[in-house]
């Protein structure tokens, strides 16, 4: 029967049906099909260039020679300090007498004053330091490739058509989108991971390969504020949630390209414009991005305007740790909760 | 009789940009088990549709359908592995591999990592199972396609204008599965907007129009209901027509001319040589006119499709098994 695309004997061998799936075997399918596609690939790539790329640019701003460089400006400008504290004296002097006011102060002392080593930003090369420098400024780098992983893990299952295949074989519908969030955040957080510890692994290397050598007398390096840890679980739990709210926009736009596109639009028109032009700056407390900094720095601050009963002014508002983790798992939930009612609801054409 | 596939009042309206859409208009059909049972209608009216509702990939507004016995939407988790279904065409991620895309699917539905080479090699598709599934011809997508049906080992299996844009080896390839499947006792409904095809693989149809069940049943009795519908007919071939028309037109017998030949209207093909015989006239070719679907389909189209919904009614010819 050469003539079917069947051969008579297509009845299974095996001599079973299928044997159904769990949910955790039904995630494990989907974190298969990430781990095979190519942007994921790419998406590590990209990471693993982008964390060499930081790495060589914190080893050149250690290296020995740049730190003695740096420290013989240092001392020029500590042998120079006197004299310019003299000249703004000299000048002082010469005001006071022109307009007879000898209240007249041109802050020379301070003038005079060298910043310290720590100020200038010159210390021993640490790992851990240099870590949690590149951890920080990486961190929202590392959500929007989460969130890119998310957004075509799942735009792609309907640009193709296969979610419609996908539903033949596993029609229901909350189980097969929790099992996509799953593995989009399962992405996003390797991301993370795979960011944080390649940087770690760097920096000890910048470390060791930079150290000074003993004529060089730097202060010991002030202790980090918290354990790297602490940062590091917090980067990758923004990555994990971006990565969810990826696929979630996914299945609510159903195309990378709306979600890309609905995101940066959020970040230019909302966060960019809306934010800062309406209510002097108030909104700013309802800005993802700023509680994003909120989350990762442990607090941050904005300018608003406050009214007090005779007049208003601008002043610095703080945002705090608390306010950004809830704001952002408020915002993490609904997106997730419209993903999932508007993926259960709407048909699959 | 026993139905795989039951549907009743199946209304879907669809909403795209403000405008509504009415695909499917209160179907009711019935699908019986076993052999292939074709879903012939005319391009947009609405078999695409009715196979999605089927597989819960598009809400119904109203209505009410089954599939062995279970309803669905609602209770398709529990049938689902009985069913295995192409709708339009085959959809795979291009990207990956024609093993790596059943590889999944076997994920998704805890079938055996063996299962995949099994219906790779039953679709004769062992050697291109590592090629990118971009790279496949129409032809060996659609053996994919069915490469990923087998793999649940369905009871039933939907395909849906399964012979698109393939050609005549691919249409017949296509075909023959179709018909081998049926006659390992599986049910195949396929649904197509070609008479012959249907014709040729169905055992049973139904036809519809506009969203709503024309006629169903036996494709043989829904022949048989074309002819009497129009009486018998032979198709005469004799040395001089115009005499022969002239003589059984005396004898009381309907003759129309086609192509040099007579078309004679009669249940008894002996009367017609009889008659012409006692003139001298001898007959060279007597072929009895099978009414063909596509009379039968165009008959009940063209009523649909011009008249009102009186019309369409009466037009309307319902098999044993509709509701
Ligand atoms: N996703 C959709 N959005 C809006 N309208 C749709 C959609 N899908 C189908 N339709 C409309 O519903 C009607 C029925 O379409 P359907 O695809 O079910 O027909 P069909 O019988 O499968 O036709 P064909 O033989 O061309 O495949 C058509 O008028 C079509 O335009
Ligand atoms: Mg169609």
């Amino acid at each position: 029967m050469s003539n079917t695309l069947v051969s008579p004997d297509s009845r299974p061998r095996t001599d079973r049906r299928p044997q159904g799936t769990s949910l955790a075997g039904l995630v494990g399918v989907e974190l298969r099909r990430l781990w095979w596609r190519r942007l994921t690939k790419v998406a590590v790539v990209a990471v693993v260039l982008f964390t060499g790329a930081s790495v060589y640019n914190a080893y050149s701003q250690s290296s020995p020679e740049r730190i003695a460089q740096q420290l013989d400006e240092y001392r020029i400008l500590q042998q120079q300090a006197p004299r310019i504290a003299e000249e703004c004296r000299q000048q002082q002097a010469v005001e006071r007498d022109r307009s007879g006011d000898q209240s007249i102060d041109f802050g020379c002392d301070e003038q005079g004053q060298t910043p310290t080593l720590e100020q200038m930003g010159l210390a021993l090369p640490v790992a851990d330091t240099i870590t949690d420098g590149i951890a920080r400024t990486s961190s929202l780098l590392l959500a929007f490739v989460a969130l890119l992983l998310g957004a075509s893990f799942v735009g792609a299952e309907f640009s193709t058509g296969s979610m419609g295949l996908w539903l033949t074989f596993q029609p229901r519908r909350l189980r097969v989108a929790s099992t996509k969030l799953v593995a989009a955040a399962v992405g996003g957080a390797a991301v993370a991971v795979l960011c944080l510890v390649l940087t770690n692994l760097g920096a000890r290397m910048v470390a060791v390969v930079n150290r000074p050598g003993s004529d060089l007398d730097l202060p010991p390096v002030p202790a980090l504020g918290e354990p790297l840890v602490v940062l590091g679980l917090r980067i990758v739990a923004l990555a994990l949630g971006a990565g969810i709210v990826g696929a979630a926009l996914g299945l609510v736009l159903r195309h990378t390209a709306a979600v890309v596109g609905v995101v940066l639009g959020f970040a230019v028109v909302v966060e960019g414009i809306v934010m800062q032009a309406f209510l002097q700056g108030r909104l700013q407390r309802w800005s993802v991005l700023k509680n994003i900094e909120a989350f990762i720095e442990r607090g941050t601050s904005y300018f608003a305007e406050t009214c007090g009963p005779t007049s208003c002014e601008f002043t610095q508002q703080t945002l705090s740790y608390t306010h950004g983790w809830v704001f952002l798992s408020s915002v993490l939930l609904l997106v997730v909760l419209v993903g999932l009612v508007a993926f259960r609801r709407r048909d699959v054409t | 009789m026993d139905v795989a596939v039951r549907t009743v009042n199946l209304r879907k309206t669809y909403l795209s940009r403000g405008s509504r859409r009415v695909a499917v208009t209160g179907l009711s059909m019935a699908v019986p088990l076993g052999g292939v049972h074709g879903f012939l209608g005319p391009n947009g009216s609405g078999k695409t549709t009715t196979i999605r509702m089927l597989l819960g990939l598009v809400r119904a507004d109203s209505g009410t359908a089954e599939v062995f016995g279970e309803a669905v939407p609602k209770r398709l988790p529990h049938v689902i592995d009985r069913v295995g279904a192409i709708v339009e065409s085959p959809k795979f991620f291009p990207a990956f591999t024609a093993r790596q895309n059943l590889v999944l699917l076997a994920g998704a539905i805890g079938s055996p990592r063996q299962r995949v080479d099994e219906v790779l090699e039953a679709t004769h598709l062992r050697d291109r199972g590592r090629d990118r599934y971009a790279g496949f011809s129409l032809g060996m997508k659609q053996r994919l396609a069915i490469a990923a049906t087998l793999l649940k080992d369905p009871d039933l299996l939907i395909f849906d204008e399964p012979t698109n844009g393939l050609d005549p080896a691919g249409i017949r390839e296509v075909r023959d599965t179709m018909k081998s499947l049926g006659a390992q006792g599986k049910t195949v409904l396929v649904s197509s907007h070609i008479l012959a095809e249907v014709e040729q693989v169905a055992d049973t149809v139904s036809i519809i129009g506009h969203g709503s069940l024309l006629a169903e049943g036996r494709v043989s009795d829904i022949l048989g209901g074309a002819g009497a519908a129009g009486a018998a007919q032979v198709r005469v071939g004799v040395a001089s027509p115009d005499r022969a028309a002239e003589v059984l037109a005396a004898d009381g017998f309907t003759v129309t001319r086609d192509d040099g030949y007579l078309v004679v209207g009669t249940d008894d093909p002996a009367a017609v040589t009889r008659s012409l015989a006692g003139h001298g006239l001898y007959v060279a070719e007597l072929v009895p006119v099978r009414p063909d679907l596509e009379s039968a389909f165009l008959a009940l189209t063209a009523d649909e499709g011009l008249g009102s919904d009186a019309d369409r009614a009466a037009g309307r010819r319902t098999g044993a098994g509709a509701a």
